[in-house]
């Protein structure tokens, strides 16, 4: 459901069902993918009876899966889909009201909701199914005017409807507090000049960039054939800080969760940085088997559209001892990045932040606007210099990470407050 | 008295997965998407499905959906038939796997210091829209994109550089000839050239260029621009030149101009299909489509853009900017250009200001030749000064042998 500034624009609700089917052949994976799952028995036929690809010498890594047979059941007592559309539209109307500023110049509240039913079969006896269910909301706006104006968003969400209606007072307060926020930055924001400086990046900011600074490096895919990289990247090297820690997991409740991935493999928590160290990377069963490490259960896929890839699940900074306003207190002048507009991490990273604000003499003075932050991956993990006692993973809502053609996957990612010494902001 | 809009999506796609340089799996894909609209007095009702679709009960949907009372002021278009189609090649399994293992047996021989992943895609995708007032429109395109991710061995990075072409009919020779000129410069380092730089985007559309059209393609939907919230408030139709004289910028719907579907998600199909949206620097189009432009009292352009499982919302499809030279060499002197190769993250302020992470900036000569490469930088400027009086041209001369796009050059600033 769409309503902007004020008319509801769009209602709609769909249905998919489909099959990935993958056949084995000679060490190679031959795909395909139907909406028509009458033609499955037809299509492993076919598959198997081709000869497209020549046979591969490697292992496939398929011999190590685990035959598991499960089925995880969670959001059965609270099927989100089975809601009438009207109930959902009172809670989204709800709190657009809080959108009627005088400074809001546009606006739009997004509700979306999904209740995803997966289920892995193989020739080797595995039969394991599960479910993923999320609904909530994104409230995005423009506040101020021409060269003034913000564009903001606010999102809520979770697995179960009941724990939205719950949660609907305390949200209403957020949301103001954000909107006024807003206001302020759009009244009194100034530019940067471009250059290093020391950041704190607020959780929401730092799981942004250890997703996409260093998560997207640990997916082992990207080391097939390099065995230099290997090398370098050998476990127990040191790639950080060693206040810094990055774990992965998919069995935790949250935008990430996933009890099993797509070769239907269990899923639980894969340390990648550990006191500063590499310890872990992520891997499919192929790629496992290729760099001689255990499997972690990342081969994931968007949907049955797609083969399973090495993706993420919860990514997140580990927490670390300081309270927050230590961490603020030690910056004589810096910059606080609270939101976050997207991020992307190739040889080096990018974050493109919202809110920030200037930090002088330890506490918050004046927005700013920042377009970028940038830096290589390494210099910057070694430059953290400290990291807040308490993580927060908030719930991303329809998903956000993109790999190769799949996008959007639901993944999670947080942290804790993280100070980073020196970054290029511009 | 209601109006029935079928829309239908049927795609076929061949994808080949490669991973360490060969190709490691075979994906077939195929599916159809349909999506019922009605359309009933001043609302309309929405319903899709992926597969087979019943369309009796689609259209039930679609007509319980009206109860919502979605406001769409706008009389559907009516008795207009066209069919448009692009083709190219359509490979066989087989014949894509050798010609890819050719295309990668060369990559390999000769640049045995690079790892190369992601795939080749043949795709066919057909777009129809038919209506119960006379509506029949078609459009199909058949395309092949070869795109691989070049790592070199033991960088530590998960992607170093990416060359990829896409089109109707792709050969070998051509393709390995992109990778050449673009690897062989990538391998010889030049020392960095820093300050204000003359800059080249290899189009608009892709990794590179994209993001100097961010503030174009946002600010320029006539919500936000009705809205008073557009960096360009006031600007559009002020008959003033607010970028540089000699710069153009159309949004393409003439098949004959590039591989583009001629009409919009509303089937809409313009008098003029491409769009003036700057013209000689004066901005003179905002994207609207028509339920926005009757809504915010602006005229409306044919733009409407999206899934078929949403209604259409405004925005600009393929936009490319009118040449003024003939070639790329044209528009550079003896001290050549950096070539900026693709971007990755970048974003720009309210105030217009830009900055572009550039991930891979090649160097190029007075002729336009990749010499080199400098390390990656962050590039900025403001979009009136990039588009206006640092603005050097655009090529007719394509970027390369199968796109539709051409080359523009500008001046940003390189930082170090």
């Amino acid at each position: 459901m769409l309503i902007r500034d004020g008319a509801l624009e769009d209602v709609q609700a769909k249905v998919e069902t489909g099959a990935l089917i993958r056949v084995l052949k000679d060490g190679r994976w031959l795909y395909a993918s139907t909406t028509d799952l009458d033609t499955i028995d037809a299509t492993l036929a076919e598959l198997a009876c081709s000869s497209a690809l020549p046979p591969a010498d490697g292992d496939s890594g398929v011999s190590a899966l685990v035959v598991h047979q499960d089925r995880c059941w969670a959001f059965d007592d609270e099927r989100v889909d089975a809601l009438s559309v009207p109930v959902k539209l009172e809670l989204l109307e709800h709190f657009t009201v809080a959108l009627g500023r005088a400074l809001v110049r546009t606006w739009s509240a997004q509700w979306i909701d999904q209740h995803r039913d997966r289920r892995f079969i193989s020739s080797r006896g595995a039969d394991v199914r599960h479910d993923y269910q999320e609904c909530g909301f994104t409230l995005r706006f423009t506040i101020g005017e021409g060269a003034k104006a913000v564009d903001e968003r606010f999102i809520a969400a979770d697995h179960r409807f009941s724990t939205l209606l719950a949660r609907k007072a305390a949200l209403i307060g957020e949301l103001a507090e954000v909107l006024e926020k807003c206001e302020a930055f759009a009244a009194g924001a100034v530019p940067v000049v471009p250059g290093q400086a020391t950041v704190i990046l607020s959780p929401e900011v730092a799981g942004v960039f250890a997703h996409e600074s260093f998560g997207h490096k640990s997916e082992a895919d990207f080391m097939l054939g390099d065995p230099a990289m290997l090398d370098e990247w050998s476990l127990g090297t040191p790639v950080a800080s060693e206040l810094v820690s990055i774990v992965d997991g998919g069995a935790g409740w949250g935008s990430g969760y996933m009890p099993y991935d797509d070769e239907g493999q269990k899923t639980g928590e894969t340390a990648l940085i550990r006191d500063g160290m590499l310890t872990g990377r992520l891997h499919s069963a192929m790629t496992a088997s290729v760099l001689g490490e255990a499997p972690t259960a990342n081969a994931r896929a968007i949907s049955f559209r797609y083969e399973p890839i090495v993706r993420m699940t919860t990514t997140t900074f580990a927490a670390g001892k300081q309270s927050r306003d230590q961490l603020f207190s030690e910056v004589e002048d810096g910059f606080f990045i609270e939101t976050v507009k997207h991020g992307s991490g190739m040889s080096t990273f990018t974050i493109a932040p919202g809110l920030c604000w200037r930090i002088r003499q330890g506490v918050l003075a004046e927005p700013v606007r920042i377009a970028v932050l940038t830096g290589t991956v390494f210099e910057t993990l070694g430059e953290i210099d400290g990291l807040s006692n308490e993580v927060e993973v908030p719930f991303l809502l329809g998903g956000g990470c993109g790999k190769m053609e799949q996008w959007p996957l639901s993944v999670g990612f947080g942290g804790p407050y993280v100070r980073v010494r020196r970054m290029s902001v511009a | 008295m209601s109006t029935r809009e079928v829309v239908r999506i049927e795609s076929s796609t061949l994808k080949l997965g490669v991973i360490n340089s060969e190709v490691a799996s075979v994906r077939t894909q195929t599916e159809a998407q349909t999506a019922v609209r009605v359309i009933d007095g001043d609302c309309i009702g929405l319903a899709s499905a992926v597969g087979a679709a019943d369309l009796d009960k689609l259209t039930r949907a679609a007509r319980e959906n009206l109860f919502f009372e979605v406001p769409y002021p706008v009389t559907p278009q009516a008795s207009l038939s066209m069919s448009v189609g692009h083709t190219g090649d359509t490979r066989s399994v087989d014949e894509l796997v050798a010609f890819t293992q050719t295309i990668l047996g060369s990559l390999r021989d000769e640049f045995p210091g690079f790892v190369f992943s992601h795939g080749v895609e043949q795709q066919h995708l057909a777009w129809h829209i038919e209506s119960d007032v006379g509506l029949d429109l078609h459009y199909s395109r058949d395309s092949t994109q070869v795109a691989f991710i070049a790592k070199e061995k033991g960088s530590g990075n998960i992607v170093d550089t990416f060359v990829g072409v896409a089109g109707a009919e792709l050969d070998v020779g051509g393709i390995l000839g992109e990778f050449r000129s673009h690897l062989d410069g990538y391998g010889k380092i030049v020392p960095p050239r820093v300050g204000r730089q003359k800059v080249i985007f290899p189009g608009l559309s892709g990794m590179a260029g994209a993001g100097l059209l961010q503030l174009i393609r946002s600010d320029l939907i006539a919500r936000v621009y009705a809205q008073g919230a557009s960096v360009f408030d006031g600007m559009v139709g002020d008959d003033r030149a607010h970028f540089s004289p000699d710069l153009s910028l159309r949004e393409i719907r003439d098949p004959d101009d590039a591989r583009v579907c001629p009409f919009d998600m509303e089937g809409v199909v313009r008098d003029a299909l491409n769009l003036d949206v700057i013209r000689q620097g004066q901005l003179v189009s905002l994207a609207a489509n028509q339920r926005d432009a009757e809504r915010y009292g602006v005229t409306a352009t044919g733009t409407a853009i999206g899934d078929i499982a949403q209604l259409p919302s405004s925005g600009f499809g393929h936009l490319a900017a009118v040449p003024t030279a003939p070639k790329l060499s044209d528009l550079l002197d003896e001290d050549g250009a950096l070539l900026v190769w693709f971007v990755a993250g970048g974003d720009s302020t309210r105030v217009g200001d830009m900055a572009l992470p550039a991930q891979v900036m090649l160097v190029v000569d007075g002729e336009g030749r990749v010499v080199g490469r400098q390390a990656g930088a962050t590039l900025t400027g403001n979009i009136f000064d990039v588009m206006g009086s640092d603005f050097v041209g655009v090529s007719a001369e394509k970027v390369d042998p199968y796109s539709d796009d051409s080359f523009f050059v500008t001046h940003m600033n390189v930082n170090g």
